[in-house]
């Protein structure tokens, strides 16, 4: 766990004596095996400096390739011996801190007393009442100081040390698979044989499920036709955000107001905007000539592609816009879908001028408002299938 | 002291065999290494700021009117959630900067997910025996996904509203149960007063908890599998290479832990994030413009807007046009992702064990598929901002649409030819990853033993082969020796 200010002597010394290749009592001694150990380590030392220990090439340029301890060789560029370990080998490999352990001290003790000031100051600004930026920055600086301390430990103030040790195996061995398939099989019989409780058993199990499944329908009530529907009745009369209702010349030509039916003000799915446009100009759908008195004519304002408000009016090409995902609607033409991704046109509130001039509904939207559903053209009717 | 400490826990759990293993355990270090790292600190400090924030966030939908510091909104009425928020960020001393920080390093993890899955990816870290560990990995990246946007949309502020308008509108859109889907998920028509609190118990429990177990197995896996190293000239791909966990791999890591965190405070003191007082309360009817969400929902965001507006009707019953960009397409995209494993084993035909990783020439095609994936993700994020990004330019936001329906297909086409291209070539070429080792290639000679190459000679095959075909020769030529085969395919 020393690390000097020199390099240690015993670089490489590191590597364990290897049990798993014994010397061969049969072989004659051989003279390349210490040089092929060596050989081997220098090579690691190699991969060791390409696997980012740059203290390790450090200490391979100043010393050349690190040695074995015992027997130092001449000429490693020329060992003719694989440059990695036998199966089953450990190689340790280790040097000296590349920075003198003073510096390193150094730095640590400047990196844990600005943690400390900091902790200090973001105390004191706490006290103060407290400021955002300010709290950040001294916090930072603590848990950076915190950070570097651990990091120069770590890095300069411990030996550098590359292991190279054998995985293991992922699998048990055959005979332990043996042994759990028989622990397995003991006394399976009182499962296997047992085929009419085993199946009582797995029905009980499907009536629990069951069971537990009944509890989601308390999450929400049935969608029944509240999608079909929205507060606009026959008669409700047309209000702004405020409340205040309006008539028939509220909007300029061109003008746009988001509205409600009274008493609904804010409701999602009643939301519509009313458009003023040129009477003249409307081309809309057979039937629907009388819903738009004097070019007020209104759509609902839920986008029909996501449910997004239809929040931007493009007078100049009378079209409105889903801020959202860009779909464009024509106004003059029942809102069709004119650009983006939706696909049916925005539903028409059918509107008449009362005897005060003011606006009202002849009935609900034209069609379910917002997103497209499973069964938007079939009514709640249809929901039966998934009740 | 901590000797008897531990003397004390042995004599009651038998800890000391296992500690002893643990403290020696071998980490392979690389700098891609890190990436699950940042993931999991990141998470660390959510839940340590997210503790702090329960304290004084308030999950009801319930109006009330603001009267506080912040002049611009003083009288309007907001929900208590959007309330609680605003008293937390402009009264509760660190309030704002614990928010900002737990917003920052919520976008750092799903960025650090992100990245470490695409590092697995290309590097073949998946392969067997770690298919498990992928699959609980593209779950984390789908819980982290998921419980951001939970997060994000708990401040009821206009921006975050408007998400869940839209998250709404995608389940209903699901055939046949789309209806009920919706009604039970967000407690009935959108918006429902129960949604805040179901949004609020996800956040803060179901999702965290969920991803602790799943980080904890993750964990566990990686644990008892050991990392995977690259290869290296020297190293057997039996033999795992790197440093022990203690003391000098642990502290490093602790190091690293509290410099993400600082850097995360530096972040959350320095830099606004989801300044939820500027978007105002949420009201269905009120939308804004050039809204975008957090970055990692940016590419669902461009589907939305590229996708062209198709819809099937089969007797009158319909498949909405928003179901096949927001539902079966990211359907499909994490259908494929869980279990790449399988599908690429299937097209390689590879069922050996690797604990040595590949570099990504080494399967130059799923490279390429990879790399134009990220250029599909990337490409749909910038869509996901084409009104500000058609400004900026300055076309019509219709041509810009009509052109990126085109680009987003094209250019990821043209990545794929270009990444497959350059990969196999690096690959043919022999050359060597990276400048690694001064060892030259080693050959066999004819009388047995060994001999180092130039590095000129021959083709390079990719490396673990290589090493897998030098090992075995080895193995047959030590044979007489210890006998000891090495347990390795080819």
């Amino acid at each position: 766990m020393t690390s000097g200010e020199g390099p240690r002597d015993e670089l490489g010394g590191g590597r364990t004596p290897d049990p798993a290749d014994p010397a061969d009592p049969a072989d004659p001694p051989d003279p390349d095996r210490d040089r092929k150990k060596a050989r081997r380590t220098a090579a690691s030392v190699g991969a060791a400096v390409a696997a980012g220990a740059a203290i390790v090439r450090r200490v391979s340029r100043a010393r050349g390739p690190v040695r074995e301890a015992a027997d130092p060789p001449d000429d490693q560029e020329t060992a003719a011996t694989p440059p990695y370990l036998g199966s089953g080998d450990v190689e340790v490999l280790t040097g000296p801190s590349p920075v003198p352990e003073r510096r390193a001290a150094g730095w640590i003790t400047v990196a844990l007393a600005a943690a400390v000031v900091a902790g200090i100051a973001v105390l004191i600004v706490y006290a103060l009442g407290g400021q955002p930026q300010i709290e950040g920055v001294l916090l930072a600086i603590l848990l950076l100081g915190i950070g570097f301390a651990f990091i120069f430990w770590g890095k300069f103030l411990f030996a550098p040390e590359i292991v190279t040790e054998p995985r293991g195996e992922h699998r048990s061995s055959p005979a332990a698979v043996a042994g759990a398939e028989e622990a397995m099989a003991e006394d399976a019989e009182g499962i296997t044989r047992r085929r009419f409780l085993v199946r009582m058993m797995v029905t009980a199990f499907g009536a629990l499920g069951l069971a537990a499944i009944f509890p989601i329908r308390s999450l929400g009530p049935s969608p029944g036709n509240s999608l079909f529907r929205t507060p606009w009745r026959r008669g409700s009369l047309v209000v702004d955000e405020t409340g205040s209702a309006v008539t028939v010349n509220t909007l300029p030509v061109g003008g746009v107001l988001t509205v409600f039916p009274a008493g609904h003000v804010g409701a999602n799915d009643a939301q519509a905007i009313l458009v003023r446009v040129i009477d003249a100009a409307l081309q809309l759908p057979a039937g629907r000539d009388a819903w738009a008195p004097l070019g007020n004519v209104c759509y609902s304002k839920l986008c029909t592609h996501a449910g997004c408000p239809v929040g931007l009016y493009l007078a100049g090409a009378a079209q409105l816009q889903c801020p959202c995902h860009y779909s464009a609607f024509d106004v003059l033409r029942g809102a069709v879908p004119v650009f983006g991704p939706a696909t049916t046109p925005l539903p028409q509130l059918p509107l008449y001028v009362d005897s005060s001039g003011y606006l009202r509904a002849r009935g609900d939207f034209t069609a379910p408002v917002g997103p497209g559903f499973w069964n938007r053209n079939k009514g709640p009717s249809g929901s039966g299938a998934s009740t | 002291m901590i000797e008897r400490v531990f003397r004390w826990f042995d004599q009651r759990l038998g800890a000391a065999s296992f500690a002893r293993k643990s403290l020696r355990k071998i980490f392979p270090d690389h700098w891609s290494f890190m990436l699950g790292e940042i993931a999991l600190y990141s998470f660390v400090i959510l839940v340590v700021t997210g503790v702090f924030l329960t304290f004084f966030y308030v999950p009801d939908s319930a109006v009330v009117t603001y009267h506080g510091p912040y002049r611009p909104l003083d009288g309007q009425s907001m929900s208590r959630a959007y309330e609680s928020v605003l008293r937390l960020s402009f009264e509760v001393r660190s309030g704002l900067v614990f928010r900002q920080i737990h917003h920052w390093a919520a976008l750092v993890m799903v960025g650090a997910v992100s990245i470490h899955a695409a590092r697995v990816f290309f590097t073949g870290a998946f392969r067997k025996p770690r298919e498990l560990n992928w699959v609980l990995g593209v779950l984390l990246l789908i819980l982290t996904l998921a419980i951001g946007f939970a997060g994000y949309s708990l401040p009821d502020d206009l921006l975050s509203g408007t998400g869940l308008r839209i998250a709404y509108s995608v389940v209903l859109s699901i055939p046949l149960i789309g209806t009920w889907m919706a009604f039970l998920l967000f407690g009935g028509e959108y918006p429902s007063p129960d949604l805040i609190p179901r949004l609020f118990v996800l956040h803060v429990m179901i999702l965290p908890a969920l991803i602790a177990v799943t980080i904890g197995a993750h964990l566990a896996i990686l644990w008892r599998q050991k990392h995977t190293n690259f290869p290296e000239k020297t190293l057997r791909p039996d033999h795992i290479r790197g440093e022990r966990l203690w003391p000098r791999y642990a502290f490093k890591s602790i190091g690293f832990l509290f410099a993400i965190w600082g850097i995360l405070a530096l972040f959350g003191g320095l830099v606004q994030i989801n300044p939820i007082w500027l978007y105002g309360p949420y009201e269905p009817h009120i939308v804004s413009q050039a809204a975008q969400p957090d970055w990692y929902m940016g590419w669902l965001e461009g589907l939305l807007r590229l996708f062209p507006n198709w819809q099937i009707t089969i007797g009158g019953y319909e498949i909405p046009e928003l179901f096949f960009p927001s539902v079966l397409i990211p359907g499909l995209f994490f259908t494929i992702l869980a279990f790449w494993p399988w599908i690429e084993r299937r097209l390689t035909g590879d069922g050996e064990f690797h604990d040595l990783l590949q570099y990504p020439r080494d399967l130059p095609w799923r490279t390429a598929l990879g790399a134009s994936m990220l250029a599909f993700f990337v490409l749909l994020s910038m869509a996901g901002g084409d009104d500000v990004l058609a400004s900026d330019v300055g076309v019509s936001i219709e041509a810009f649409v009509r052109v990126f329906r085109a680009v987003v297909i094209v250019v990821p086409g043209l990545v794929f030819l270009v990444t497959y291209l350059v990969a196999r070539g690096l690959r043919d070429s022999g050359r060597e990853p990276v400048k690694r080792s001064p060892i030259n290639q080693v050959k066999r000679r004819s009388d047995g033993g060994f001999e180092t190459e130039e590095e000129e000679g021959g083709g390079f095959p990719s490396t673990e082969e290589r090493m897998r075909a030098a090992v075995a020769a080895d193995g047959a030529a030590d044979a007489s020796g210890s006998g000891e085969e090495p347990k390795v395919g080819v």
